[in-house]
């Protein structure tokens, strides 16, 4: 008897943490300005708590998404970019690793290229147009600190070429 | 006959023996008196036998209590418009016969000695505080303190039911809704602003307060305003054991030659003034001074007594408090006060010392500076003719920071001034760059990172960048020191002051490890410098490609950036 209560308050408190770590989850991912789906969110980082769905391509049975995610950490906000790929049994698995941001090293170039493309078309958007956007994209790069420069997988620089954006010379690198 | 006498004598023996037992068992037991350190005789501090610098104030016993009483009474009157700029009314008053700590507040070492990096915790185990007699009331500064502020300084509190933080729970008695948790009320406008000073604070222990104890100082609101005793346990505190602990700036240890009386005038080799003209003072009237004999590199200056003569002293809007005044001195142990000859006697051949302190204000809003050192006399060293005095930094080849270990490395004869023909190798003498240890120290010790060293993709541009270091949340004004000696290759500004690094030290030590220090107010050191690990290199601050006031301190073996965090100790 005794023994079955204690199972019963070890089930109810895994429970109810479950319940607590769902909605926390399920809140945070509320708060965010994208929808993302449930398939999906399962392979997002596990503290994610705000993401941006920057791209999505379909092929006939499986589907690429390329989702900004950020969650908090020491006071400091951590951003990190993934792409997700859903199988045609609608599981998904999460592609790129923390240290490779190139998504052509995992991916066909052509999805690649579509992927960044959408991520730049969106940018362009919500950050004035072109010529706001390369405005603020020169100021970036020309205004960085003296050291690392940036990097971009080539994939992106495709991307922002075909939207007309150019890039000052000597200010970034192509990731290999 | 004989039998008697081997009787006697081994009756005798046994005395003896006892004797000498009895006494080798007393002397282990009797206390005995660190070697070296005693009170001179006229001396009104604890002092201890220096090698290199002679006889030297012992840092270790002395505390802002223990100091002799100021001598003379005096105030500062704010003007309305400094107070309506402040926000609230830094006059001051003080009386002979007090001690520092009942004068002097928090705000006054903020820049020297730190004294708000203390927690009641850190200051606990410095002194033993008898935690239980302890009331809220003891600590003074929670009687300013909002509930919004006090759950700034202890950030946990907001987590907690109000039911279970008594004087909160007490503060919101008779509101129509008492909201559940701590940061439910601190969501409400009106009761995130109720004071602690509206309670008894006498009826709490510092129990009541999860966290407060290890909380530092410096997190709580207007911390600047506590005075010293009003802070537990912290006028106790040896000097030695400040966060920024007191250290004698320079090296040179003069021999007294003669002591002069104020008949004597026009005196121009002097080494005595202020911050602001400079420690070359010339004396017109009244110049009662000390004339210095050795060694050569003061042989016949004079260091003119402040009791005669005033000089320009203080900066920003504070400077004009007492005219603009203050005792022609020295600074031997760093700004936290200034030293000034007194009174002379030739008939005698001494004269006495006395410190001087200075008000500073500055929050998070305004810094007003600081007065001149106006605050004392409190008496200090009797000098003699023929005694040695510590005079600290003479040349300028010698950094007001330098220990005698860096005057060596730097090839400056630590007892002269003078530039050595062969410098001194202090350690590592096969490297090229001084005196690393090859550890590494934090250079801001006690200060969260708030960015740690790795890639980051820029959440638009979608490119990534190498944070190439360890960021450090230092408020502006934290002290920043070398991790480990070495050269300074790189002091000023790199970028702008809006852009990229700022104002930015760099560090050789040697064997193709450099360290960065960026984003910072000023500098205590120049390009070439040869500096020791733990000296000062500048002040925190936001210049550069910044957000706020922060370190961004950067480890580099050949030219790469490494992480920090892999190499400090």
């Amino acid at each position: 008897m005794k023994r079955q209560r204690k199972i019963a308050i070890v089930l109810s408190s895994v429970f109810v943490l479950l319940m607590g770590l769902i909605s926390r989850v399920g809140f945070n991912l509320a708060q965010a300005s994208d929808e993302i789906p449930a398939t999906v969110q399962v392979c997002l980082p596990p503290a994610t708590q705000t993401v941006k769905a920057w791209g999505l391509v379909e092929t006939e049975s499986e589907s690429y998404y390329l989702i900004g995610t950020s969650w908090e950490d020491n006071e400091e906000t951590i951003y990190q970019e993934v792409l997700i790929y859903v199988d045609p049994e609608e599981t998904c698995r999460s592609l790129l690793p923390q240290d490779d941001p190139v998504l052509s090293h995992y991916i066909p170039l052509q999805l690649a290229r579509e992927l960044a493309l959408q991520r730049y078309t969106r940018v362009l958007q919500e950050q004035g147009g072109r010529e706001a956007y390369q405005q603020q994209l020169t100021d970036y790069l020309t205004g960085a600190p003296e050291g690392p420069h940036s990097e971009f997988p080539p994939e992106h620089l495709w991307a922002l070429e075909q939207l007309g954006i150019e890039l000052p010379p000597d200010s970034y690198e192509v990731l290999p | 006959m004989n039998s008697s006498i081997f009787r006697r004598r081994r009756l005798g023996w046994s005395v003896v023996g006892l004797l000498v037992f009895v006494f080798a068992i007393t002397l282990h037991l009797w206390p005995l008196a660190p070697a070296h350190s005693s009170t001179q005789p006229g001396s009104p501090v604890p002092v201890i036998q220096d090698q290199m610098l002679g006889i030297k104030p012992n840092w270790a016993q002395i505390t802002l209590r223990s100091l002799p009483a100021i001598l003379e009474s005096g105030s500062f009157e704010a003007p309305d418009d400094l107070i309506r700029e402040l926000g609230y009314d830094p006059s001051r008053l003080w009386q002979a016969g007090q001690t520092a700590d009942e004068y002097m507040l928090l705000g006054d070492f903020q820049d020297s000695f730190q004294l708000q990096r203390f927690s009641l915790a850190d200051i606990g185990a410095v002194v033993g505080l008898d935690w239980e007699a302890l009331r809220l009331a003891d600590l003074a500064l929670v009687s300013w303190q909002t509930i919004a502020d006090l759950v700034q300084a202890v950030p946990d509190l907001a987590d907690l039911p109000v039911q279970e933080v008594q004087p909160i729970a007490d503060l919101l008695k008779g509101q129509l809704e008492v909201p559940q948790t701590i940061s439910d009320v601190i969501q409400n406008e009106v009761l995130a602003e109720l004071s602690l000073g509206e309670l008894n604070l006498e009826q709490y222990d510092l129990g009541t307060i999860p966290g407060l104890i290890d909380a530092p100082l410096e997190t709580f609101q207007d911390w600047q305003q506590s005075v010293i005793d009003q802070i537990p346990g912290l006028a106790d505190v040896p000097f030695a054991n400040f966060p920024n602990p007191i250290v004698e700036q320079g090296v040179v240890v003069g021999m007294v030659d003669v002591v002069f009386g104020p008949a004597e005038g026009n005196r121009a080799n002097t080494i005595s003034g202020s911050y602001v003209e400079g420690f070359n003072v010339p004396c017109q009237t009244d110049c009662a001074h000390l004339e210095m004999a050795q060694p050569e590199l003061v042989e016949g200056t004079q260091w003119i007594s402040g009791k005669y003569q005033q000089v320009q002293g203080g900066r920003g809007a504070l400077a004009s408090a007492n005219g603009g005044l203050e005792p022609t001195g020295r600074h031997p142990f760093g700004n936290a006060f200034k030293v000034a000859v007194l009174e002379t006697d030739e008939a005698s051949g001494t004269a006495e010392t006395g410190l001087y302190f200075r008000m500073c204000v500055r929050n998070a809003f305004v810094d007003l500076g600081c007065t001149p050192y106006f605050i004392g006399p409190i008496p200090w060293l009797p000098i003699q003719e023929e005694g040695m005095v510590f005079l600290g930094q003479i040349k300028e080849g010698l950094a007001t920071t330098d220990s005698a270990e860096v005057a060596a490395a730097k090839g400056i004869d630590p007892q002269t001034g003078e530039p050595s023909t062969t410098p001194t190798p202090v350690a590592r003498t096969s490297s090229s760059s001084g005196i690393a240890t090859g550890g590494f120290i934090n250079p801001a010790p006690g200060y969260p990172i708030t960015s740690s060293f790795g890639y980051r993709t820029h959440p638009i541009h979608g490119d990534r960048r190498l944070h190439a270091g360890t960021d450090l949340g230092t408020p502006n004004g934290t002290i920043i020191r070398a991790a480990d000696g070495g050269q300074v290759t790189f002091a000023g500004i790199s970028g702008s002051l809006t852009s990229g690094y700022g104002r930015l030290v760099i560090v050789d030590h040697g064997n193709g490890m450099e360290t960065y220090y960026a984003h910072l107010q000023g500098f205590f050191v120049q390009q070439g410098d040869i500096i020791a690990q733990g000296d000062p290199v500048g002040r925190a601050n936001s210049s550069g490609s910044s957000t706020g006031p922060h370190l961004h301190f950067e480890i580099r073996q050949n030219g790469q950036p490494q992480n920090p965090m892999n190499y400090l100790s």
